[in-house]
């Protein structure tokens, strides 16, 4: 409920907190979720965008990899950014679309509350700027031959915000309440067991072979608390750059500096403070913007967007690596779309470049799957294409076996989608699909996608950079978070390839078969790549959201992973 | 016309004045006015584009145009698409049409259910009060305070969002609102009057509910009415924006849809807004014009006091000089010559009774002198004068001062004529602090003074009290000693006693009397009950149709009236000289209508004597002479001694 | 005092009823908190522990008094959904801004509506009469959402009076200046809405009192206009306006989430509907106790002032 078109009224926390820990729920433009886990490596530079056209958009673009991932900012894009010196001190008001609920590390976590995060925490992983892990509050961590067990090793010395040491059994009491957590523990579901093994250094034994696990450090696995306030909801005593003064629920929250932080004497972080503001409507975000309230804000539409890039006034940061999809989830397990020649009738009727023109502005990229072409994973499939034709013919076969195709659509009241729903309704309709729309209420779509209590499901997910994070909602082993609930060899086969091997050639063969088979079995109808409009918008004045960070060891880090992490640390504004 | 400045005010120049009388047609129907009949439109074809959407050729309000490419994204308003198109190319103007038939439906179910159900509830509760007015308070305090969005959300998820959920859902919480509202109304109405004689003559609760109550509160019910039809459309707005409304495309869902994009293209919320806004307007203007019909009392006409040609001026001795006055109500039936060349003249300690029947004209001369009127457009001719001040046309302030000083008026109904919710000390001290330089305490001694010099026993607390704790009687008295509170030079009372019990009114008139004998005032007391005047007045004055139609010495008038009308007023009067066999006589029919007066003689109609020429030709009088009267056959000319 | 004692009681049953009325629904909706909150793999065990904790088990009735007993010691159960906040301090949090917004929207509309409705009532059908009653229809029918973007574009982007936003909004005592004016939009968007119900109730009750025979005597003995209509008219005249005002008040401390949302203040209004919409069953309750106190206390006010206004009726309850 509680959202209009073009405006997320009251998209207070999303998608039941039954599952989100699991799945970037539906919330459009804002979503990621807490085991989200940012990897993928993009060149993310400044792009070079001097007409002020988005790079995106461009077909002809010399460097195909760019598209989407890429960072663009007509403000900094054309400034040596070497002359840029940081400068501490100073405060700042930041606009987020969702409040959060709270900061128990070991429960869901809503998407307000992770943008917060970002400023009090620091992940035992990061990661850099070809977005592969690397150590970030642990000094090490380190796997055996078959990856079946780990050893993460922290830095001496240093200190949660209440003045405890962040020392082994901290790290270890804060994996253990994440596996034990109903919740989310599924996470580390491969998990077998943590221990201390000296002061500063945990083991972590598997049962099965992870090589991708430390990129699940990177996300709320790898969120380290004090270890008295684990569970705790109402605030987040963690290692980061900002430490939480005030968190008023349907509010906002205030960060203040740490002045212990362990990166100090690198001069970070520069801001003083920074109050995060709740602005749930669009509209309203956006003229605290130009009315001066707010410095900056995320999730910006993709009209604003457009216009935004024309103006020499704003920076606009597009292009968070591993975005959301948008899609629809088909369940495979009942008619219609039990039948494959109904799935694929589906993918061919729908003209996924019309839509990306009209509402999303030319902005975003049509997605076969949930890799991102850009993606360093990502290989071609045979996805159905727009072929109007070839679906009328897939649907004279079937109706003329089994009858007239009708479903429906199970949809959040989310006026900005239901738009876009119902004209891929008229596509189908053009072929005689009858779809109609059937309205769930808000925060129910995780609990009616597990009950598989749907036909198809208008769906936004599927951000993590490293295809490992998406495992379980592909994986027939997923159980009720197996989405479409199509049990395919191919699609396990490379799954577990891609997560029990370190080499990057055995892993892209592995993914590559996943994407072949959802190409295939078609058990979803996919649309676009959502990396162009999730974005964040700032003054000029204001740095260092969009642009790298640095990691422990000098080198620079990816910025903007997902939308949601700010390496608040950097940030500075120019006094 | 209460509350435009006396003076002259809108007409200036005196052609005008004689033209807006003149102006009035008498046959003329009244007027709905340009406004009334453009809201029609609007409404009408409101309705006509609701009830046929179907079969008119529209688009269809779901088509999306920009795969049909008939409406492009966001296209602007044109002859393509008269309200152009929404984000996905949909006809703006096709999808206003649908929102129509909601709006109405939803709009005027709501308020019709609500109101009829939440008056009928207000009022028994209102008028009946004790347990029923408890039981009726708690419910509608549980249904008020009980947030409607928790109920609509609950309701919602068992329910669903269909029109009949909303018609009820709205009706109910409706309900509590015009209850309320209703019942403070119910209240007050209770304490009136006409109320208690209608239980006084043994009226049923019920009847007195539907017969007495019902018409007083349908006023503010239909007043509230009119903005609920607007609060339900707007409501189903509000409720849409938070994305919890019907299940069909409203007016609301298109101006919160379209609300995001409003810097860039305000067209897909403004528009619809627009039609929405037009559609809450108009129903208030018809219902204003619809108001105005029946309900005269609150004729929306522009109040304006305007001034005609001036006569003669006085001598300069008299206290009130009139001559020659002209007053006309420009109503929308047409204008009422209320005052039709009247001329008066009073010196100090002089009184003057003025009598006739209702309608005749006779309290609109006083309203004339002190140029108060109720509610309309009136224009004034001729002269009056007080204590040499040119009512009519003097300086405002001026006018004012003599009214505050010169002038005490009391009228006919002392339970009307003292504000309700003003302690009696301040009606009374108020003309003082605002006329003289009297401090507070002085005029409270003033105050004091005159309640006793008026006979009411207790002065101290019935100071401090309100009127309604005050008799009939006591609160003429209290009326009279605000007119005597700044010595005014002339008292006029309009039919004192009329309001009175028949013990009380003696004393009235008693003391009326003796205060202007003793004060040397000049009064003039309306009445339509000759027996008033005798005894009372130095001279009376008979008015019939807006004119006076006899003028003499009261003895004069009582032991020889010329005209037939007097005469006919004086046998009407029981009075105890006559022997017992002498019957009552009454006059039959009706006086003539003000607003097109008899060509002839205005009594001609009604009196036994009238010949041919009384219906053509008027009378004419010597009104130089003490004893004049406007008769073509005066009575003692042919039958001495009739009575 | 018997009134009063009356009164307490009417009070108390009122929230009885309106406080089970709303357990009752909130038992009726779908879904369960306890669940939702247990997580996936919760066994059924898990499940009624969780339900014990956040004070869900036991039947409707048991529930009901139970939480009763608590909320009259101001103990109204922990935010299921915002764990580690009480009921009681989100409230706290959110019940005074709501509260300002509604009196500064009161006293501005009652400010626009009452000079307004005086002007209109004077001279009926004349033009301020007319403009002012298109305006305000127009205000009216031009919803809170769309009002308040214009005024935020206008007032707040344009010409940068006024902050859009309320944000880290100081206490009345602080910083009055920086407090009225981060308000002042929202109060006035809120107000504007209301000025046409204002401006038709008094405006037709005004016209109503003009023809009496007191307004004329005053008018005969003298009086300026305007004494006559601030002081003659206005009183006898209010007591609709009064009623309205009343509900208003009483309705919008919960009913501003529209301008609440617009604004970002994180009031009462939209404290209901994210509790409502989240099934945070405590929290919901909490609110709905408060708001009907706040309503039955509201109206008790409206009484008063009916009294007040009307002696007439002081001495007839009596």
């Amino acid at each position: 409920m509680l959202v209009s078109t073009r405006r997320r009224t009251l998209a207070i926390l999303v998608s039941g907190a039954l599952i989100a820990a699991a799945c970037s729920g539906s919330d459009s433009a804002d979503a990621p979720t807490t085991t989200d886990i940012p990897a993928t490596a993009t060149d993310a530079k400044p792009a070079d965008t001097p007409d002020g056209e988005p790079a995106a958009t461009e077909p002809d673009e010399p460097a195909p990899l760019e598209d989407g991932d890429q960072l663009t900012s007509e403000g900094e894009g054309n400034v040596d950014l070497a002359s840029l010196k940081p400068v501490a001190g100073g405060e700042i008001t930041f606009g987020l679309t969702n409040d959060g609920t709270g900061f128990d590390t070991t429960g869901a976590v809503a998407p307000g509350s992770i943008r917060v995060i970002t400023a009090l925490n620091d992940s035992l992983a990061g990661l850099d700027i070809n977005a592969d892990w690397q150590p970030n509050l642990a000094e090490s961590i380190i796997g055996n031959d078959d990856s079946t067990s780990w050893i993460i090793t922290m830095r001496p010395g240093l200190l949660f915000h209440d003045g405890e040491p962040v020392d082994g059994e901290a790290v270890r009491a804060n994996l253990q309440a994440f596996r034990d957590s109903p919740i989310v523990g599924f996470a580390l579901g491969a998990v077998d067991s943590i221990s201390a093994i000296n002061e500063l250094s945990v083991q972590i034994d598997m049962n099965v072979p992870w090589a991708a696990f430390p990129h699940v450090l990177v996300g709320q696995p790898g969120w380290m608390v004090s270890p008295a306030t684990i569970g705790t909801n109402e605030t987040f005593t963690g290692t980061g750059p900002f430490m939480l003064e005030s968190w008023t629920p349907g509010d906002g929250a205030r960060v203040v500096r740490n002045p212990n932080y362990w990166r100090a004497d690198e001069g970070l972080p520069y801001l003083d403070a920074i109050n995060f503001k709740f602005l749930v409507d669009a509209t309203v975000k956006r003229q605290a913007f130009e009315a001066g309230d707010v410095q900056g804000y995320i999730g910006p539409e993709s009209e604003d967007i457009v216009d935004f890039l024309a103006d020499d006034a704003t920076d606009v940061w597009i292009g968070t690596a591993g975005a959301n999809e948008y899609l629809w989830l088909l369940n495979t397990t009942a008619a219609p779309f039990d039948d494959l020649r109904v799935r694929q009738a589906m993918a061919h009727a729908i003209d996924k470049q019309f839509i990306i023109d009209t509402f999303r502005d030319g902005l975003t990229v049509p997605a076969n799957g949930p890799l991102n072409p850009s993606d360093r994973w990502y290989t071609e499939n045979n996805y159905p294409q727009f072929d109007p034709a070839a679906a009328q013919a897939l649907v004279d076969e079937y109706e003329a076996e089994v009858g007239p195709i009708e479903f429906e659509l199970s949809i959040e009241p989310n006026a900005s989608v239901i738009e876009v729903a119902e004209v891929m309704m008229s596509f189908l309709a053009d072929v005689g699909i009858d779809g109609t729309i059937k309205e769930i209420g808000q925060g129910q779509s995780a609990l009616t996608a597990i009950l598989d209590d749907f036909q198809a499901f208008s769906w936004f997910q599927f951000g993590s950079p490293d295809p490992d994070g998406d495992y379980v909602f592909f994986h027939s082993s997923g159980g009720f978070l197996n989405w479409s609930n199509l049990v395919s060899a191919d699609i396990d086969a490379g799954l577990d390839a891609g997560r029990q091997n370190v080499d990057e050639a055995t892993r892209k063969a592995g993914y590559a078969q996943f994407l072949q088979a959802l190409g295939d079995e078609v058990p979803m109808i996919w649309v676009d790549h959502l990396n162009g409009v999730e974005a964040a918008v700032t003054l000029p004045e204001l740095h260092g959201i969009g642009t790298p960070g640095t990691l422990p060891d000098g080198s620079a880090s990816l910025p903007m992973t997902n939308g949601s992490f700010f390496a608040w640390s950097g940030v500075w504004i120019e006094q | 016309m209460p509350l435009v400045e006396p003076g002259p005010t809108g007409l200036k120049t005196e052609t005008e004045a004689v033209a807006a009388i003149g102006h009035g047609n008498p046959g003329q129907k009244r007027r709905l006015g340009l406004t009334f009949w453009l809201s029609a439109g609007w409404i009408f074809t409101l309705v006509f584009l609701a009830l046929f959407r179907d079969i008119l050729p529209i688009r269809d309000p779901d088509e999306l145009g920009i795969r049909t490419r008939e409406v492009a994204k966001f296209e602007s308003p044109g002859w393509n698409a008269f309200f152009g198109g929404d984000g996905q190319g949909r006809d703006m103007f096709a999808r206003a049409v649908q929102g129509a038939r909601p709006a109405l439906i939803l709009g005027l179910t709501v308020t019709i259910i609500g109101g009829i159900l939440g008056s009928a509830v207000g009022v028994t509760s209102g008028y009946l009060r004790g347990k029923v007015d408890t039981v009726t308070t708690i419910l509608i305090d549980i249904a008020l305070a009980f947030p409607g969005l928790v109920l609509l959300i609950s309701v919602r998820a068992t329910f669903g969002n269909s029109m009949f959920v909303f018609i009820v859902l709205f009706s109910l919480t409706s309900i509590p609102g015009y209850a309320r509202i209703v019942r403070g109304a119910s209240f007050a109405l209770s304490e009136r009057d006409f109320v208690d004689a209608a239980e006084a003559m043994g009226a049923t609760k019920r009847r007195i509910i539907l017969r007495e109550l019902a018409p007083n509160i349908a006023l503010p019910v239909l007043s509230f009415a009119f903005i609920g039809f607007a609060l339900v459309i707007v409501a189903e707005g509000g409720l849409a924006f938070i994305g919890l409304s019907l299940d069909q495309i409203t007016w609301g869902k298109l101006i919160a849809d379209g609300a995001g994009d409003i810097d860039k293209h305000a067209h897909v919320a403004l528009l619809p807004a627009t039609v929405m806004f037009l559609t809450i307007l108009a129903f208030n203007l018809v219902g204003d014009s619809m108001r105005a019909l029946y309900s005269p009392r609150e004729v929306a006409t522009q109040r304006r006091l305007r001034v005609g040609p001036m006569a003669n001026t006085g001598g300069g001795d008299e206290v009130l000089y009139i001559d020659d006055l002209f007053t006309a109500l420009h109503t929308p039936n047409g204008d009422v010559h209320a005052v039709d060349g009247v001329s008066l003249s009073l010196k100090a300690g002089e009184a003057l009774g003025v009598v006739g029947e209702s309608g005749s004209g006779k309290t609109m001369i006083l309203r004339s002198i002190v140029g108060a009127f109720a509610l309309a457009d009136v224009t004034r001719t001729g002269t009056v004068e007080v204590a040499g001040v040119d009512m009519l046309r003097a300086e405002p302030a001026d006018i004012k001062r003599t009214l505050g000083t010169q002038i005490g008026m009391v009228s006919q109904n002392p339970l009307t004529a003292l504000n309700p919710v003003r302690l009696i000390e301040h009606q009374i001290t108020e003309p003082m602090l605002v006329h003289t330089a009297m401090s507070k305490s002085e005029a409270r001694a003033r105050a004091l003074e005159l309640m006793q010099q008026v006979g009411i026993p207790a002065p101290e607390r019935r100071l401090r009290e309100y009127p309604h704790q005050l008799s009939g009687g006591m609160r003429q008295r209290v009326t009279i000693a605000i007119a005597l509170a700044n010595e005014p030079a002339l008292l006029l009372a309009d039919e004192p006693t009329t309001a009175l019990d028949v013990t009380v009114q003696d004393q009235i008139l008693r003391l009326l009397s003796e205060l202007q004998r003793d004060r040397k005032m000049a009064m003039v007391l309306v009445t339509h009950d000759l027996a008033v005047v005798k005894g009372f007045t130095d001279r009376v004055a008979i008015v019939y149709g807006g004119e006076v139609i006899e003028s003499g010495p009261t003895e004069q008038i009582f032991n020889n009236p010329r005209h037939r009308y007097t005469v006919a007023l004086i046998q009407s009067m029981p009075n105890l000289d006559l022997p017992s066999h002498c019957e009552l006589t009454t006059i039959e029919g009706t006086p003539p209508s003000l607003i097109s007066p008899p060509r002839g003689c205005r009594f001609a109609a009604r009196c036994p004597a009238a010949q041919d020429i009384c219906n053509t030709t008027p009378p004419s009088a010597d009104e130089a002479s003490e004893h004049w009267f406007r008769c073509h056959f005066p009575a003692g000319d042919d039958a001495k001694g009739n009575a | 005092m018997l009134i009063f004692v009356q009164r307490l009681g009417r009070l108390i049953f009122v929230f009885f009823v309106v406080t089970f009325v709303t357990f009752f629904l909130l038992d009726q909706a779908p879904g369960d908190p306890a669940e939702r909150f247990a997580g996936l793999n919760a066994t059924p065990e898990v499940i009624e522990g969780i339900r014990a904790e956040l004070g869900l088990n036991g039947s409707l009735l048991e529930r009901y008094l139970r939480w009763l007993g608590n909320a009259v010691r101001f103990d109204f159960g922990d935010s299921i959904v915002t764990r580690g906040f009480s009921s009681w301090d989100l409230i706290r949090e959110s019940l005074p801004k709501t509260l300002e917004l509604m009196v500064l929207a009161e006293i501005m509309a009652i400010g626009i509506a009452v000079p307004l409705a005086l002007a209109s009532a004077r001279r009926p059908g004349s033009f301020i009469d007319k403009a002012s009653s298109s305006t305000a229809f127009g205000l009216l029918a031009l919803p809170a959402f769309v009002l308040g973007i214009y005024m935020s574009f206008i007032f707040g982007v344009k010409l940068g009076w006024f902050p859009t936003i309320v944000d880290n909004l100081p206490g009345l005592n602080d910083d009055p200046l920086d407090n009225l004016r981060q308000m002042f939009l929202p109060s006035l968007t809120l107000a504007l809405n209301l000025v046409a119900v204002y401006l038709r109730l008094l405006r037709s009750d005004l016209i109503e009192t003009l023809q009496e025979d007191y307004v004329m005597l005053a008018q005969a003995r003298g009086l300026s206009e305007r004494r006559i209509m601030w002081r003659h008219v206005l009183r006898p005249s209010s007591l609709n306006f009064t009623t309205a005002v009343g509900l208003n008040i009483a309705g919008l401390i919960g009913g501003a989430f529209i301008i609440e949302v617009l604004f970002a203040i994180n009031g009462m209004g939209r404290l209901v509907i994210q509790s409502v919409i989240l099934e945070d069953f405590n929290v919901v309750a909490a609110v709905v106790a408060i708001l009907t106190v706040a309503y039955v206390m509201m109206n008790f006010l409206v009484d008063v002032l009916y009294s007040i206004l009307d002696p007439r009726i002081r001495h007839a309850t009596r």
